[in-house]
Parts: structure tokens; C-alpha cells; sequence
């Protein structure tokens, strides 16, 4: 079986050489296979809708201005109405343009993280994985061990609360804790496919190393990668939320969800809308990318 | 066999060795001016540089690196910027409380977890199954801080059924000190209604520490027994005749809890990690809320001391969990021979 899926891989790479008609026909039969789950379509669905809403917010949202640091104590603590269908803050700025807004850095912050922690992490796990049990991959590997053994919440905040609060670098606390959790993730497959036919015979051909790590190796690990890429940025987007929360990500005046439940809680339970619907609105975003990445994964584990 | 059990003791503590470095560069050496973060933008001159001399940080970094670990071990943590106590006094007032959350949240993740994976898997693909895994979504996909703030609204708001914060009601007197858990110690001091007391303050910020944990175990328990229930030894046993029900708690549960075992464990130290927010949203003073305050305030001995101690207790877990493993399931042992 294993050597089946490695021919299969080894077909894909050569799919970009063939004809545009059948590379269309290969992608619909991945969106088929994908689309069998209707749990999975829904998730795929919100995440297009969240991104669509965070790119296009000018269009979309009724009090663009209210974003920023407006005041208009008219409008203060509305409970949600026709006006305002997710009611108004203390200093009577319109809730869902604020969460609409919100969704840009926290997509920003998942984006973000996941694009420095994969390539960082994922060729360290190269490394480590194709020379495996030289004194490189153990310095990598036990180095990764030691930050994986503080929960990567704790290893967050602390590294957070070292520097000066803002997104960039609550994104940059999360990369430093967090590139480990790739590099174990392509060290373990690199180690399990190492000994495979078809790379022993590719290195009989003579093929160099870059050859062998990234067109025989590497191909093997995207589908893992991409499922658990699709599930940590749903988990970047709490720990970004986290973060705002206790202050240490993006800061006021602009609008972060974390930071919106936070205010809002001292609120309650009069003024619930100020922190509900933010909870609600970082739950359906996560809900989203767990629902698509679990339906990546049903979709790779399925054996044809 | 023991020398694999010593193995693994010994890359434990080179990962707690790997950890205090890691601690020490990030708290000790990053912040910049230790000695004049620890005595505040208004102390004098002198009294910083005495501090600094003290603190032995006109040292090159390894030298003081050297210094800081041996104060540790001995026990000497320095002193709290916030409390001006001694960071170690501090801790032992503090631990027993997040313990005490950290134990009973265990326990009902570990408890619940289990127990709804093997109902999902017995009614697998049936409306039972489909609720399980609904509801495990919800642990899922929300950061515990936001769970306690609406199971806080919930439950102490809407339906005013369980206090808000703290650890006991205002007006009770804490039990006389054996463990530092509130619960344990008032059922010894003999006070029931104490222990209830305290319980109804707990169990809010424990449920909710859990939920994450619960959720994926769930999950991780129902797919690692759906995988093992097509197994011919699942077959012969249900041909022998042997009742369903033994077949799911005992011979299948046993050979499926290797991964659950292993995400549960740490799942349980991403307890801790959550518990710095929930305990600050429930006023619960555990050692956990104490450590956000320290991060909050720069306060750099009380967060090293409370991250390492965290740091210890954690991999204490991933030492029982692997001892748990081997016990259960004896392909591991086998294995290794």
C-alpha cells in the first residue's frame, strides 16, 4: 500500500507537465472526493465567506468608520436592532463592523504564522528525517523537544509579555513556540518513507540530496502538512484571540475579537451583545477551518 | 526494560535542563535591565546597582546562568516584584489551588472522554454518534477563555445557579491546611458542607478546563476503536460469544487507548496552559492567574519560578502516561524486547 501511494505521488508531480484538459479533470475529481462530505463543503463555505467579508469589509459593513477610534455617545450600549443587528459598544460603535474587521487580523494572524512556522519547521523535519540519527537531527529533534514541553499557550504568553504588545508580535511569540510541532510532523514521515523502493532506488540513479529531499520526500508530506495547516489555523486564530484578550495582541483602537469579548465582559450580563456575539464570531471561524481540514484529511486518508 | 524506563528518565531531564536554558534566555535576558525592572523606575541608582551585584548580573550570561540554576535548586526563586514575598512562598500558596482545578478537570476529561468514545463507537453512525460528535465539536472550536465567559453568563447569570468567583463564599473560613485543596481538606477537617461549598466554586472553571481535552479524546478514542473493531480478534471474540458490551469496555477499549492515553496527556498539560486565563476570568487564585499577573507586570522571578514548576509537573504527566501505556497495552513491551 505504501509503495502504491508512492507512485501515486510521483504521478501527481508529473500532472503539471500534462495537458491543461486533464489537469482540470484532476482537480474536479478532487473537489468531488472533497464535496462527498457535506460537513466538509459547509466548513469550506465559511472559511471563503469569512475571508470574502475580511477583504471586501468596506462594501459590506454599515458604519465603515466605527473601526477605528470613533466616539458617538448618541448610539452607546444599544441593544442589538434593525440599526445595529449586533448592537453598539460603549462609545456607541456598531458592533458587527467591528467583528467584520476584526476577521483581517485574525486571518492575518493565522496567514502569518502558518507562512514563517511551515517552511521553518518543515525543513528542519527534512533535515532531521533524512539524516536521521546523526548528531544534526538529534540537535533538532531534541531542541524541538524542549519547546514542546511547556504547553504552547504558556511558551505564547510568555514570549508576548516579554515584548511590546501588537499583532506582529503576538504572531511572532506564536512562531517561536510553535515551528516544533511541523518539524516532529515531516521528521516522523521523512523517517517512515526514507527506506521506501523507490528512494533507495533513486539514489542508486545517483540523484543528489535537494533531488531526493524535495522531489521523492517532500511531495509525501504536503498532504499531512496541508491537513494540519488547514486545523492550526483555526488554533492560531485562539491563540491570536487569547492574546487580545489579555491585552497582548492587536491593540485598541483597532478591533480584535479577543479584545472585544474581553471589554465586553466586564459588561456582563446586561450588556451581553458586547461580548457574545465576538465569542460567536471566533467560534464560527474556527469552526470553519476544523470542518475543512478534517474533510482534507477524511478526503487523503481515503484509500482509492 | 528498566533500562528503557531509565532512558527515557534521563531525555526527561535534559529536556527540563533544555527548558531552564530556554526560561533563563527568554525572562533573564531579554527583557534588558533585570535589576532595574525588578526594583521599579523610581528606585535609586545604588540600590540597583546593589541589586545587580547581588544578583550577580555584571557576569557574563552563562556564568550567571550558572548562578540562577543553582539558586533554583536550592529553592531560592528570588522575591515577587508584586507581592514582595519570596517567589517560592508565593508558589506554595498558590500551586495547591491550581492543582486541585487541574486534578478534578483531569478527571472529568479522562472520565468523560473515554466514556463518550466508546458510546459513539457502539451507536457508531447512529443519532447518538452524530450528537457525541456535534457536541465535540464545541471543545473544539472555541479557546477555553471563551467557554468560561459563557458558561459564566450561563450558569452564574442567566440561571444563577453557581457562584461567580473565588474559591469558597465570603464569610466561610478556609480548612485548617493539610494538602492545600479545599475540597480534601474540609472532608478531613469533617466539615461536608465546606467541601460542597468549595466544589460549587470549582466546578465551573474545571468543566470548562476540560473541555478541549474531552472533546478530542473523544474523538481520538471513537476512530482508534472504529479502527480496531473490523479486527479478526473482535470477531472471534463476538464469535465466542462473548457479551458486546465486555468486548467494548475490555478487549477493545485496552488496545485503543494508546493514542488517546497520549493525547489526553497532553491535552492535561494544555490544562495549564488555559488555566492562566480561566482561573483570571473566575477569580480563582491558583497559581496559574498568579503567573498571567507576573507576565503582566514584568515580574521576572515569579514568572521563571511558575514556568518551570509548571514546566516539572508536566513532565511528570508525560512520565505517568508513558508508564500508563506500557502497562496497558503489552505490544509496547513487546516491541522493545
Amino acid at each position: 500500500m505504501a509503495e502504491a501511494r508512492g507512485k501515486i505521488d510521483i504521478t501527481k508531480i508529473d500532472e503539471s507537465r500534462l495537458p491543461k484538459r486533464d489537469r482540470i479533470e484532476h482537480l474536479q475529481k478532487i473537489w468531488y472526493k472533497f464535496s462527498l462530505s457535506k460537513v466538509s463543503v459547509v466548513g469550506l463555505a465559511i472559511v471563503i465567506l469569512v475571508v470574502l467579508a475580511a477583504i471586501f469589509y468596506k462594501f459590506i459593513v454599515p458604519y465603515p468608520e466605527d473601526v477605528g477610534a470613533v466616539v458617538n455617545f448618541k448610539a452607546a450600549n444599544q441593544p442589538p436592532s434593525m440599526a445595529h443587528i449586533m448592537g453598539t459598544d460603549p462609545t456607541g460603535r456598531d458592533i458587527f463592523s467591528r467583528i467584520i474587521y476584526a476577521f483581517r487580523g485574525a486571518l492575518k494572524m493565522g496567514i502569518g504564522c502558518i507562512a514563517v512556522v511551515v517552511p521553518i519547521g518543515g525543513i528542519l523535519g527534512l533535515i532531521s528525517g533524512y539524516w536521521n540519527g546523526t548528531w544534526v537531527s538529534n540537535l533538532i529533534m531534541r531542541l524541538a523537544d524542549v519547546f514542546l514541553a511547556l504547553p504552547a499557550l504558556i511558551l505564547v504568553m510568555c514570549v508576548s509579555s516579554i515584548m511590546k504588545p501588537s499583532l506582529t508580535n503576538a504572531m511572532l511569540a506564536l512562531c517561536v513556540s510553535w515551528w516544533p510541532y511541523y518539524t516532529r510532523l515531516v521528521n516522523n514521515i521523512v523517517v517512515s518513507t526514507r527506506n521506501e523502493v523507490y528512494i533507495r532506488s533513486a539514489e542508486v540513479l545517483g540523484a543528489s540530496n535537494g533531488h531526493i529531499l524535495f522531489r521523492e520526500i517532500l511531495p509525501n508530506t504536503l498532504g499531512p502538512i496541508l491537513t494540519k495547516m488547514t486545523l492550526d489555523m483555526g488554533w492560531a486564530i485562539m491563540a491570536g484571540a487569547t492574546l487580545s484578550y489579555v491585552g497582548m495582541g492587536e491593540q485598541p483602537p483597532t478591533p480584535s475579537l479577543g479584545g472585544m469579548v474581553s471589554n465586553g465582559v466586564g459588561y456582563l450580563p446586561d450588556q451581553w451583545w458586547l461580548s457574545v456575539f465576538p465569542a460567536f464570531a471566533i467560534m464560527l471561524i474556527v469552526l470553519g477551518f476544523n470542518l475543512t481540514g478534517d474533510g482534507i484529511k477524511d478526503m487523503l486518508s481515503d484509500t482509492e | 526494560m528498566a533500562v528503557k524506563i531509565i532512558k527515557r528518565l534521563l531525555s526527561y531531564v535534559l529536556v527540563l535542563f533544555g527548558l531552564s536554558i530556554l526560561i533563563f534566555v527568554l525572562v533573564r535576558i531579554m527583557p534588558g535591565d533585570t535589576a532595574r525592572i525588578a526594583l521599579g523606575a523610581r528606585a535609586p541608582e545604588y540600590a540597583v546597582e546593589a541589586l545587580r551585584e547581588e544578583m550577580h548580573l555584571k557576569d557574563p550570561y552563562p556564568v550567571q546562568y550558572i548562578y540562577w540554576l543553582r539558586d533554583m535548586l536550592r529553592g531560592d526563586f528570588g522575591d515577587s516584584i508584586i507581592t514582595k514575598r519570596p517567589v517560592l512562598q508565593d508558589i506554595k500558596s498558590y500551586l495547591p489551588a491550581t492543582m486541585e482545578l487541574v486534578v478534578l478537570s483531569s478527571i472529568i476529561l479522562v472520565v468523560f472522554g473515554i466514556v463518550l468514545g466508546v458510546v459513539s463507537t457502539k451507536y457508531a453512525s447512529k443519532w447518538q454518534d452524530g450528537l457525541i460528535r456535534v457536541l465535540s465539536y464545541f471543545g473544539i472550536v472555541a479557546p477555553a477563555f471563551l467557554w468560561a465567559v459563557l458558561v459564566m453568563l450561563l450558569f452564574a447569570y442567566l440561571i444563577p445557579v453557581l457562584p461567580v468567583s473565588g474559591r469558597i463564599s465570603t464569610g466561610m473560613t478556609p480548612p485548617p491546611s493539610v494538602t492545600g485543596m479545599y475540597i480534601i481538606d474540609y472532608l478531613l477537617s469533617g466539615d461536608p458542607a465546606g467541601a460542597w461549598d468549595a466544589f460549587q466554586h470549582i466546578v465551573m472553571p474545571s468543566v470548562v478546563l476540560s473541555f478541549a481535552g474531552l472533546s478530542q479524546g473523544a474523538r481520538i478514542t471513537r476512530s482508534s476503536m472504529i479502527d480496531n473493531i473490523k479486527k479478526p480478534y473482535a470477531d472471534a471474540e463476538r464469535a465466542y460469544g462473548i457479551p458486546e458490551r465486555k468486548i467494548l469496555f475490555k478487549y477493545l477499549l485496552k488496545p485503543s487507548m494508546n493514542s488517546t492515553i497520549t493525547t489526553m496527556a497532553m491535552d492535561i498539560a494544555g490544562i495549564f496552559g488555559s488555566a492562566y486565563l480561566v482561573e483570571q476570568i473566575f477569580g480563582y487564585p491558583g497559581l496559574s492567574s498568579y503567573g498571567l499577573s507576573a507576565m503582566m507586570n514584568k515580574d521576572v522571578f515569579a514568572v521563571s519560578a511558575v514556568i518551570m514548576i509548571e514546566g516539572v509537573i508536566i513532565i511528570l504527566f508525560n512520565l505517568i502516561s508513558d508508564l500508563i501505556i506500557r502497562a496497558l497495552d503489552p505490544r509496547v513491551r513487546l516491541a522493545e524486547q
